[in-house]
């Protein structure tokens, strides 16, 4: 599936381990799904994610929420900048990575070109798109992608060519 | 080197309250009377997606500087590490392959001559790192209640 308007997400190597530390902080004192916001920068072909949000949630083994107060407050704290919402990942607990009925539904800002990522093992194991479902909220619904390399893609953040090192 | 047994105890009596809280949060029965006792080892029982019990000892004499050995014991804890012991879904050596087990290292017996026992603490890939009881407890847990019957 690709759609014309559908934009490339980039987000880096960083970004993303970055992202399986904070699903895995929410399952550090109970079974817990979790849940990140991604932010960034779009251009006609491409959104870049730059920032990182994780909403005040309230999560258990099997569920994830978050309440109009909290996405509110996440809407706030980006109001007056350039970034836009590009999308989520969220966690499950084992390997299954399906978008449940309720992801499809209630997973925050659902408008077409949005990205889902579900993180198997609460993250813990880190962010590898390989492992991951990933959803592209197409035509007014999430669905899930096969030709993963053409909604998202990982970049090195960081890359060092001196000799030796 | 070997860390003196008061050293571990103290250690494994501070991480037991947020591991004891993590498993009631999920469920979990713990025993840690052998803490009670001056001995450095607990109990967890755990199931799988059949609700089939599995109890997972954490001996963890010379903890922190090494990880606990973590082993599955029969429910009187008369037998010990044997495969019918243990869920589907972990090595079948048998052993649970990861750093936080000491048993899973080269040095120890184990399959991974690639980790150092120091290194326990290290995250695996660009993952986390599973560096404390209750994120071990956490751990197992998720990956066992995957899973379904028994190793043999």
């Amino acid at each position: 599936m690709r759609n014309q308007c559908v934009k490339v997400v980039y987000l880096t190597d960083e970004l993303a381990r970055k992202t399986a530390e904070m699903l895995n902080s929410f399952a550090m004192a109970r079974p817990a799904e979790g849940v990140v916001y991604w932010f960034g920068i779009e251009s006609a072909t491409s959104a870049v994610v730059t920032s990182l949000m994780v909403p005040d949630a309230e999560t258990g083994a099997g569920y994830l929420r978050t309440s109009v107060q909290a996405n509110a407050e996440v809407v706030s704290r980006i109001a007056g900048t350039r970034l836009v919402y590009i999308g989520q990942a969220h966690s499950h607990p084992g390997v299954n990575v399906e978008h449940s009925e309720t992801d499809d539904v209630d997973t925050f800002a659902c408008f077409d070109g949005v990205i889902s990522v579900v993180v198997p093992w609460f993250g813990r194991y880190g962010f590898h798109l390989n492992d991951c479902g990933v959803y592209r909220h197409v035509g007014g619904q999430f669905r899930q992608i096969r030709n993963v390399d053409q909604h998202i893609q990982i970049l090195p953040s960081f890359t060092d060519l001196r000799d030796g090192r | 080197m070997s860390v003196p047994v008061e050293v571990s105890l103290a250690a494994v009596r501070a991480e037991l309250v947020a591991a004891a809280d993590y498993a009631a949060a999920a469920g979990l029965q713990i025993d840690a009377d052998p803490v009670a006792g001056d001995e450095p080892r607990f109990y967890v029982t755990l199931v799988n997606r059949d609700s089939e019990q599995f109890c997972a000892e954490f001996n963890c004499a010379e903890y922190p500087m090494f990880p606990p050995n973590v082993e599955f014991v029969s429910p009187d804890r008369s037998e010990k590490g044997t495969a019918r012991l243990y869920p589907q879904g972990f090595h079948t050596t048998p052993c649970v392959c990861m750093r936080y087990n000491r048993k899973a290292y080269g040095e120890r017996g184990g399959p991974h001559s690639d980790w150092r026992l120091l290194d326990w603490r290290l995250p695996t890939g660009n993952g986390v790192g599973i560096d404390s009881l209750a994120l071990m407890i956490s751990d197992l847990h998720s990956k066992i209640l995957q899973s379904s019957g028994r190793m043999a």
